[in-house]
């Protein structure tokens, strides 16, 4: 089996409201997945139940085909895990803080901590909570990626860093970790920002994963297309996989996935005057699987 | 990785531990400077130890959870690889840790200020136990209940002064819940049955368990609950906060009744009736047949109950009361053999209502039918003085008949509320009457006969001290040994109770003026002809003698003398048939048979498992000797001179 970590039918609530439900996916070694989900829709609420910080209500949860149960830690030694907003103890030092952190984790590679504590130009004597955001997050990736972990799950971190450093590490970080055999889960809001480092992609929406598969798969088969009429547009076409569909004048334009030389056929039978068909960005893609009918 | 969080959670209360320093410094140097001043010599170590060893626990405890509160570190550390009761421990440990370094520092502040170890030593409860109880131990033990409570609060928020006040609170609200429960049960004889002052005992281990109680809901808590749901967490923590506490008391209630109780000691002498031999415990009544060679244990009562018993008839009356004094004490009837127990007085309001009150001395008529007892004058509207038994009450032993018997007169009872102990001494058969005697606190001692049939009373005998009152076998003679004078010679002498006529038995003369009695432990033969006893005839050495009715002599065995010691006394008993006496010598630690001319026929040596405070008791062909330092009883054959323990 090759599978790292599975989530089968996972399902959590906060005070009788569902944000999670029977969510399933599974994450294989030395891919990169995106996470997407609008604010709210239980990303870190999914990350922080695989990490055992709060429990879940119903489900499993696998991680190298050993079954997790709520208590457990010694998995955590194998998994890196960067949250949105790090949270650290204030008063610890940076190299305290790596100090710290070098007990829990068996693969700790001390020497790696510290060439990245210097590439990203933080002080081991400065307090933690004297640091800038981007510079906690900073010390949050040294602390990450130093305990070599096989699973490396991150909770939007990149919002809080530079253009530049968001850069180095998307590019450098991420695929350097991947080609380790490392996987890497990547929950994040700036989607575009996954174009460039995704292999496969879960869409979080309405407490359920609404897609699973892979990148190249679903840029592929995403189209928009438009139609143009000389009168008022079909009310609605008879097609399967429209996921979004909008009348511009006397326009349609239909987002549809999974695209196919049926669809085609069927979107010309249509008899428009006009039939534009071009690829979508991935924001566009994720914006079309989550806008609401 | 404990070691490491235990490290962090130092490091993050290094201020807290320097702040106590700081205080202990001001202290010490009030405490130097104010030290000549005698109140305030005191008021300063009570400030302090007051308020510092609890409040610094409330901080500890308030603290603990609070950096990872601060900025959602709980996320931080919750997913760590370290499992959370790791983590909860090592924060306790650590704050614990740092706990007992203060109570460490403070001790050493005891041992090295001068003055400052008696100032602490001498804060007293002085009314707890004989000693005083002292009030630094539980005032540590307070501290830390007060820590657990705050430690248990502090995974519910970050806020720090609603932590400390709500600890007080909560804290508080427990320990005087607990006081108050306590204070009740001891006043309710509710724990007399594991002994006296046992609410403080009930108390420290209720706080010790609501402690961990506390501490319980909190390791669950922290364990299982969602910290991203505070409501859920709060409930969580209440909900386990309470069930805990719940089954802490349950436990601290129910210590009494299961805590095994104290060692079970010897609490009377043998008593033989026939070829039985009967003797009490701490626990229970005890009848041993010889013959069988069978103990049984015919009756039981609670490990801290006073307890006598008369035998009589083949039937036993027994009394039992708290030590506490807070119980009424009951008085049982039973068959020798512990069948057909019955609660004859005491044991609730219903039984006999006018009867709830103290009782002292109590018979059993030679045919074990009827019982008296003496009672203390029912008075509704004034003081119950312990020492005034004025009322006569009997019942038969089946439990019905229930009599008020004329009082006992002024004279022989006292008045004006003089302490005055009347102790019931023999049911004289044949004149259907009781010999009393009569022990006034000061002034002369003196023998009384009670008619049961008429209730009269009637003076036989005074003088100013009375030892031992022996009556016959046959209830027609007692065997008086008295002081006519104080401090002058020990006179014994035969008393008739019929025709009232003495026959001098010995005189013993007394140089040293000793207030002990120097003719001890008079012993009737069955057939009642015969008076063993023994004699001090100079310093503490005693002699055994016998006193022949018919002859109207002593013989006394010179050559046979027993230094007493302090608290192991020679006992003398009959056996052959009462041809023969046995002598329990513990000194040299022999039991000595005396033939009939009181020559020493053998001695049998008393083996080294037996301790040096021990009595003899002959019952036929066999010796029981009672070991009262190592609390067991042993049997001796006389024939084969086997020793065999019995109990």
């Amino acid at each position: 089996m090759s599978e790292l970590l599975k989530v089968e039918k996972l399902s959590k609530g906060f005070g009788g409201r569902a944000v999670l439900r029977e969510v399933g996916f599974s994450v294989d070694p030395g891919k990169v997945y995106g996470l997407l989900g609008r604010n709210g829709e239980g990303k870190t609420t999914l990350i922080r139940t695989i990490m055992g910080v709060i429990p879940r209500d119903a489900g499993g949860i696998t991680f190298k085909g050993r079954a997790l149960t709520f208590g457990d830690a010694d998995y955590k030694k194998e998994i890196s895990y960067i949250p949105e907003d790090a949270f650290f103890y204030g008063g610890m030092s940076v190299g305290g803080l790596l100090e710290f952190n070098s007990r829990f984790f068996p693969k700790w590679d001390a020497r790696k901590a510290a060439d990245d504590l210097k590439r990203s130009a933080l002080d081991p004597a400065a307090k933690v909570r004297t640091l800038s955001r981007g510079q906690q997050l900073k010390l949050a990736f040294v602390a990450a990626l130093a305990a070599r972990p096989e699973l490396l799950l991150l909770d939007d971190p990149t919002s809080g860093l530079d253009v530049p450093t968001r850069q180095d590490f998307l590019r450098d970080v991420i695929r350097e970790l991947a080609a380790g055999g490392t996987a890497v889960l990547f929950s994040t809001h700036l989607v575009h920002e996954l174009e460039r480092i995704v292999d496969h992609l879960f869409i979080l929406h309405g407490g359920r994963i609404v897609l699973d598969e892979t990148y190249e798969k679903v840029k592929s088969l995403t189209r928009r297309a438009v139609l143009g009429f000389d009168t008022e547009p079909p009310e609605s076409p008879a097609l399967d996989g429209v996921l979004s569909q909008r009348r511009i004048g006397k326009d349609l334009e239909l987002i549809i996935y999974p695209w196919s030389e049926a669809v085609e056929r069927t979107l010309r039978a249509l008899k428009a005057v006009r039939l534009e068909i071009e690829p979508l960005s991935l924001e566009d893609i994720f914006t079309s699987f989550v806008r609401e009918a | 990785m404990f070691k490491t969080l235990v490290i962090k959670e130092w490091k993050e209360k290094a201020l807290i531990a320097v702040f106590g320093l700081g205080v202990m410094v001001i202290f010490l140097a009030a405490f130097l400077i104010f030290g000549d001043n005698q109140d305030l010599r005191e008021l300063i170590p009570a400030t302090f130890l007051i308020f510092f060893f609890p409040f610094i626990g409330v901080m500890l405890g308030a603290g603990a959870f609070e950096p990872e509160f601060r900025n959602g570190s709980w996320a931080y550390l919750l997913s760590r690889p370290v499992r959370k009761e790791t983590i909860w421990l090592a924060k306790l440990t650590a704050l614990l840790s740092i706990m007992a370094g203060f109570w460490l520092v403070f001790i050493g502040l005891m041992a090295v200020v001068p003055g400052l170890g008696e100032v602490v030593r001498g804060f007293r409860f002085p009314e707890i136990l004989d000693a005083g109880l002292e009030v630094f131990p539980l005032i540590l033990l307070s501290s830390v209940f007060y820590f657990s409570v705050a430690f248990s609060l502090s995974i519910l928020s970050e806020r720090q002064l609603s932590l400390v006040f709500g600890s007080f609170f909560i804290g508080f609200a427990v320990q005087a819940l607990l006081s108050y429960f306590a204070f009740q049960a001891e006043d309710r004889g509710l724990l007399s049955n594991v002994g006296s002052f046992l609410w403080l005992d009930a108390y420290n281990l209720a706080l010790v368990l609501s402690g961990l109680a506390f501490l319980g809901a909190s390791l669950i808590t922290f364990r299982k609950a969602d910290f991203s749901q505070p409501r859920k967490k709060n409930l969580s923590l209440a909900k386990y906060a309470i069930l805990f506490l719940v089954l802490a008391w349950i436990l601290a209630v129910a210590w009494p009744v299961f805590r095994p109780g104290p060692e079970e000691k010897l609490s009377s002498e043998v008593e033989v009736v026939g070829s039985e031999a009967f003797f009490s415990t701490t626990r229970g009544l005890y009848r041993y047949d010889i013959v069988q060679d069978d103990l049984k244990k015919v009756a039981k009562w609670g490990p801290n109950s006073w307890s006598s018993f008369v035998i009589a008839g083949g039937q036993v009356l027994y009394k039992t009361e708290g030590w506490n004094l807070q119980e009424d004490p009951e008085l049982r009837f039973m068959k020798t053999d512990g069948s057909g127990k019955r609660l004859l007085v005491g044991g609730g309001p219903d039984d006999f209502p006018g009867y709830q009150g103290l009782y002292s001395d109590f018979l059993l008529s030679p045919d074990g039918k009827t019982a008296v007892f003496l009672t203390e004058q029912i008075d509704e509207t004034g003081p119950i003085s312990r020492s005034q038994y004025k009322t006569v009450v009997s019942i038969r032993t089946d439990g019905t008949g229930l009599k008020k018997l004329p009082p006992l007169v002024p004279v022989l009872a006292g008045t004006g509320g003089k302490n005055i102990w009347i102790r019931a001494n023999a049911w004289l058969e044949p004149s259907n009457s009781l010999l009393l005697m009569r022990c006034p606190q000061s002034g002369p001692m003196s023998l009384w006969t009670y008619s049961l049939a008429t209730g009269a009373q009637a003076s036989l005998f005074e003088t100013p001290r009375l030892g031992a009152c022996k009556v016959s076998p046959g209830h027609d003679k007692v065997f008086i040994v008295y002081q006519p004078e104080v401090r002058g010679p020990i006179d014994a002498t035969l008393l008739d109770i019929a025709s009232a006529e003495y026959a001098p038995v010995i005189k013993v003369e007394n140089p040293d003026g000793s207030i002990w009695f120097s003719v001890r432990r008079p012993v009737w033969n069955r057939k009642g002809d015969k008076v063993a006893f023994l004699v001090q005839q100079d310093g503490g050495v005693f002699s055994p003698a016998v006193y022949l009715l018919k002859e109207r002599r002593v013989v006394m065995l010179n050559n046979v003398r027993v230094r007493e010691w302090l608290d192991s006394a020679p006992t003398l008993g009959w056996t052959s048939g009462d041809a023969k006496l046995v002598l329990g010598v513990p000194q040299e630690r022999m039991l000595k048979i005396l033939d009939p001319d009181l020559a020493v026929e053998r001695a049998v040596p008393v083996p080294a498992s037996i301790g040096a405070n021990f009595a003899a008791w002959p019952v036929d062909d066999a010796v029981l000797v009672q070991d009262f330092d190592k609390e067991s009883v042993w049997r001796l054959d006389l024939k084969t001179e086997k020793w065999k323990r019995i109990w």
